[in-house]
């Protein structure tokens, strides 16, 4: 029957967010009582040192982290059926870093935060066509082939995104850049949260619809075909809905390496493959997983550690093992 | 005489900048009725299968499922008509067998929904009837090449497709397991279902009965009843060995074996 093994364990850790969250809400450089975090959330009208941090520091960043982990992790889940290649994830692909050139044109523009959001999902749907369009042209399809070609892409749109630097201006525009490209949640308020609410919304409810197609693509192309499922309608789709989270997320946050790679994999270690069951797993993995990352950050010491150091120093040992896992006896690499 | 379930008229392939694999490929088979593909390494069985369940377009020539052209059909459509048991039947997922083989019920589901608690029972009786139920939890990789071969046969089967194809199905599966299968197909073909099957064994051609497809190396295909087209000559041109079909009096059928 349906695996209801997996369905307390998506349960457990969607549930496990709000202690972490309040928890969250509790810890940073000005410590705040759990009995004051309640009441101050109980009196949303309140006024004070508390409220202040409460509402305008402290909620607004750990929403952010929750919403940012959780679309990255989705969309990693989604790239990896939907390509059956278990190596993918957005910043592999260079859909991250897509994303991040068209924000970053839109910072420079001095555009507001819904125009950043429309220019990152651009730059991101930009990146994984050419990441897609590489090994069509080399006429050579293969796991490490599609890996590579993310690869290229994430050069050359790091390239793309050192021009907008050298080309901005030093005093008002470059700060605002680097300080956002590093990954940070620090800067996220309601306003560019609401800004992001509709890409994170439509990634979602797209991914969540298509997710047991995604568990028939993730059998591969010839497969999905005998099944019914016809791949040039259906990759479109899946791909839209993943670029737009990870665009959503980047637009907030800059880019934050190695969850979208990580998670899912950790969630297949604790619920299988399944996209009914992973894809829900990885979005509330993911999400815990970012708040506990950022709030590791704003915490660890007196300044803050940008993301990205951290995800990464936790990220690379388990792509080794992932790697490992995939590659051990020549199992399923092409 | 009932309407074919599938049939090709004068079909071609050719890949890109290459000679064409086959050419005037025609057939017609009815419900109920077996095609046995034979002939050589590389002679384009598996490229004809693809051509059939339209992942490949063919060169010239007509494919038509139940009476309508092949490109008329949406991929949903033609999934509850055919399937296909893939000569690679790897599985770039990690999935368990009962979820893989629940793959096979896709066709049957609407957009953006799942499999259903009686998509669960078909599986599971699935599984059942080709012994592989003690295996169901197992993680498809963890299976020996046999077994392994199985799972995508019941995933096809669960499909409930009105026409059965088969890519060397034999391959992996031991002598046990092979009559097993025959006697499984044969089973099928009463209740209606076309099968198509490409395999190495002549003799599998001759048990099955039916119709038999030779592709012979130079690209020439020959089709007609098993019996008629199966000689000692055909078949020695066909693999270019010698091979005699007779009847064997202490099987009471009859059998293909090399002479030397």
């Amino acid at each position: 029957m349906h695996n209801r093994r997996a369905g307390w364990i998506i349960g457990g850790c969607f549930l496990l967010i709000v202690p972490a969250a309040l928890l969250a809400l509790c810890l940073g450089r000005y410590p705040l009582s759990l009995g004051t975090v309640l009441s101050t959330l109980r009196h949303p009208a309140g006024s004070g040192i508390a409220a202040n941090i409460v509402y305008v520091l402290r909620l607004p960043r750990i929403l952010g982290a929750i919403l940012i982990g959780a679309a990255l992790a989705a969309a990693g889940s989604a790239y990896q059926r939907c390509f059956s290649n278990p190596l993918v994830s957005p910043d592999l692909l260079g859909v991250a870093n897509g994303a991040a050139v068209g924000a970053a044109i839109a910072i420079l523009l001095g555009r507001g935060t819904w125009f950043t959001q429309l220019a990152a999902f651009a730059g991101g749907v930009a990146a994984v066509c050419l990441a897609l369009l590489i090994p069509r042209l080399i006429g050579h399809r293969g796991k490490l082939i599609l890996v590579l070609s993310g690869v290229v892409v994430t050069g050359f749109m790091q390239a793309a995104l050192g021009l907008l630097k050298y080309l901005a201006d030093p005093d008002s525009q470059l700060p605002s850049i680097v300080y956002w490209q590093l990954g940070s949640i620090a800067k996220v308020d309601f306003s560019s949260l609401i800004a992001a609410l509709p890409s994170f919304v439509l990634g979602f409810v797209i991914l969540l619809a298509e997710r047991w197609h995604l568990t028939i693509m993730a059998t591969g192309m010839a497969n999905s075909r005998t099944s019914g499922i016809n791949p040039r309608v259906e990759q479109p789709l899946i791909i839209a809905g993943a670029t737009l989270l990870t665009a959503g997320a980047v637009a907030l946050s800059g880019t934050i390496g190695w969850v979208g790679l990580v998670i899912p994999h950790i969630a297949r270690l604790l619920v299988g493959d399944d996209a009914r069951y992973n894809l829900p797993l990885s979005l509330a993995l993911g999400g815990l997983f970012m708040l506990v990352i950022d709030t590791l950050a704003r915490t660890l010491s007196a300044g803050e550690i940008p993301l990205s150091i951290l995800t990464g120093f936790i990220g690379t040992p388990l792509f080794i093992l992932i790697l490992a896992r995939n590659f051990a006896g020549g199992g399923s690499h092409d | 005489m009932t309407d074919p379930v599938i049939a090709a008229r004068r079909l071609a392939f050719a890949f890109p900048r290459q000679a064409p694999l086959f050419h005037d490929v025609s057939f017609t088979l009815a419900p109920g009725e077996i095609l046995t593909l034979l002939g050589p390494n590389g002679v384009g069985k598996s490229t004809l299968l693809a051509c059939l369940t339209g992942r490949l377009t063919a060169s010239a020539g007509e494919v038509t499922v139940t009476g309508h052209p092949l490109h008329q059909i949406t991929t949903r459509e033609l999934a509850r008509q055919l399937a296909l048991v893939p000569q690679d039947y790897r599985s770039g997922a990690d999935l368990t067998v009962e979820e893989f083989v629940l793959t096979g019920r896709a066709p049957y589901h609407l957009p953006f929904s799942g499999p259903s608690g009686e998509d669960y029972r078909l599986v599971s009786a699935e599984l059942a009837r080709l012994d592989l139920l003690p295996l169901a939890h197992r993680k498809l990789r963890q299976l020996s090449g046999g077994q392994a071969q199985l799972v995508a046969i019941a995933r096809a089967l669960v499909q409930h497709p009105r026409c059965l194809l088969l890519d060397e199905p034999m391959a992996a599966l031991d002598l046990g397991r092979q009559q097993a299968l025959l006697t499984l197909l044969l089973k099928l073909r009463q209740q209606g279902v076309a099968i198509i099957i490409t395999t190495h064994l002549p003799n599998h051609a001759l048990i099955l009965g039916g119709q038999t497809g030779l592709f012979f190396p130079d690209g020439h295909f020959t089709v007609g009843a098993s019996k008629q087209v199966m000689t000692s000559a055909s078949l020695s041109t066909l693999y270019q060995t010698n091979l005699k079909v007779f009847f064997a009096a202490a099987l009471g059928r009859w059998i293909c074996e090399p002479t030397s």
